[in-house]
C-alpha cells in the first residue's frame, strides 16, 4: 500500500505544473465579496421568481401531506445554490431534499446528506451544505448560499419583521449567494441581510431582484 | 510591483516553497493538470491577498485546498484526464496509475490525496473537503481499495 501511495505522489509530482511566487503575487484576484450574482434582465428575474415561488409552493404542498415530517424538522439543512450554475435547492432533513433548477425541473430526493440533483456528480461543490433556517410558524423560509469569508450571520426579514437570524460558519473561498422562499404561492419574497461579525450589513439581498447595497 | 513589504514577500516565498508542492499535487490529482494548476495559483493568490490571516494557520494546506476546490469551479470540466506516466523517467510507477486515479470519484481522489499522499489528518481533510471525518475516511479507504483492484495489486 505504501508503495502505491509513494507511486501516486511521485507520479503527481512528475506531471504537476509548478506555480512560482512571482506568478502568484502578480496574479489578479477577484475579491470574494464582490463576486456576487450578476444582475439579470427582467425575463431572467421573472424566471427566477417563478422558480423560487414554485419551490415554496411545492414545499407547502409537501408539508401537511406527510405527518411523518414534523414542522420542527423541516428545513434544518439547506443545500447551496449558485446563480453561476443556475441551481437552487431547499432541503428537508427528514424527508429528503427538494431540489429546484432554475426554469427547469424539480426533483425530490430522499437523500439526507446534502446531495441532490445530478447524481453523476455528487461531489459538485454547488451542493455544499452551507446554511439552514427553519420556521415553525405559519410559513417557513429557507436560505442557501455561498458564504463570503466576512459573513457571520444571515437574517431573514419578512414584511419588515426580523423572523430569524442564522449564525454562519464561513467557508473559505465561497461566493455569496442567498435566496428565500416562503409558503406563499404568490412568492412574496423575504429580504435577506448578510452581516459581518461586527453586525454590519455586508449586503442586503432581495431574492426576487438580486442584491442591493 | 509588490503590494506587501519585502519581509512579507520573503515569508510568503518560503511559505510557497513549503506548501505549493503539496497543494499542487492534491489539486492536480483531484481536478486534473490544467484545473489543478489554476486552482493552485488561485488558492495561493488568495493566501497572498490574505497573508496576515493565512500565515497564522496551523493547516494552510487544507484551508487552501478548500479555496482551490471552490475556485476550481470556474475551470472544471466534467471528466478529469490525467497524463500518461513517463515510463522512461519513472519506471517504478505503474503505467495504469493515471487511469486508476481517473476511475475514482472526485471526492475519493481528494480524500486519498489529502490523507494518504499529503498526510493531512482526517479532521483536517474533512474540513478541507467540507464533509465529516467518517465520510472522508470512507472515501479514502474506498479509493485505496479501488486503486488496488484496478491495478491488481495486493494490500501490502
Amino acid at each position: 500500500m505504501a508503495d502505491l501511495i509513494a507511486q501516486t505522489r511521485d507520479y503527481l509530482e512528475s506531471v504537476r505544473k509548478p506555480v512560482t511566487t512571482d506568478s502568484i503575487v502578480d496574479h489578479p484576484v477577484t475579491p470574494i465579496v464582490d463576486r456576487r450574482p450578476i444582475r439579470r434582465g427582467p425575463l431572467a428575474a421573472l424566471a427566477t421568481a417563478v422558480a423560487v415561488g414554485l419551490v415554496g409552493l411545492i414545499a407547502v404542498l409537501l408539508q401537511p401531506s406527510d405527518p411523518e415530517i414534523a414542522r420542527s424538522q423541516i428545513v434544518n439543512e439547506v443545500i447551496g445554490g449558485s446563480q453561476e450554475n443556475s441551481y437552487y435547492a431547499v432541503g428537508f432533513d427528514t424527508a429528503g431534499i427538494l431540489c429546484a433548477e432554475t426554469g427547469a425541473s424539480f426533483e425530490l430526493s430522499k437523500q439526507s446528506q446534502g446531495v441532490c440533483g445530478d447524481t453523476q456528480q455528487p461531489s459538485d461543490p454547488a451542493y455544499q451544505v452551507v446554511a439552514a433556517m427553519a420556521f415553525q410558524a405559519e410559513s417557513f423560509v429557507a436560505l442557501a448560499g455561498w458564504v463570503p469569508t466576512t459573513a457571520a450571520s444571515v437574517t431573514a426579514v419578512y414584511n419588515g419583521e426580523v423572523r430569524r437570524t442564522l449564525e454562519l460558519t464561513p467557508i473559505p473561498g465561497h461566493d455569496l449567494y442567498a435566496f428565500g422562499a416562503t409558503d406563499d404561492a404568490q412568492a412574496r419574497f423575504i429580504e435577506i441581510e448578510i452581516r459581518s461579525e461586527t453586525g454590519e450589513i455586508i449586503q442586503r439581498y432581495y431574492p426576487s431582484i438580486g442584491p442591493t447595497d | 510591483m509588490l503590494s506587501r513589504s519585502d519581509i512579507g514577500h520573503q515569508e510568503f516565498s518560503l511559505f510557497v516553497t513549503e506548501v505549493e508542492p503539496r497543494l499542487s499535487r492534491a489539486l492536480t490529482g483531484a481536478y486534473g493538470l490544467d484545473v489543478g494548476e489554476e486552482a493552485t495559483r488561485d488558492a495561493l493568490a488568495y493566501a497572498w491577498e490574505n497573508w496576515d490571516r493565512v500565515s497564522q494557520m496551523e493547516n494552510p494546506v487544507g484551508f487552501l485546498f478548500r479555496v482551490g476546490q471552490s475556485r476550481s469551479r470556474r475551470y472544471r470540466r466534467r471528466r478529469v484526464v490525467l497524463p500518461e506516466v513517463r515510463s522512461d523517467e519513472l519506471p517504478h510507477i505503474e503505467p495504469a496509475l493515471p487511469k486508476a486515479l481517473e476511475s475514482l470519484s472526485e471526492r475519493q481522489r481528494a480524500a486519498l490525496l489529502l490523507i494518504k499522499v499529503e498526510g493531512l489528518t482526517e479532521r483536517d481533510a474533512a474540513r478541507a473537503m467540507g464533509v465529516s471525518r467518517v465520510t472522508v475516511r470512507r472515501h479514502a479507504d474506498r479509493a485505496l481499495s479501488k486503486l488496488r483492484d484496478f491495478l491488481e495489486v495486493g494490500d501490502g
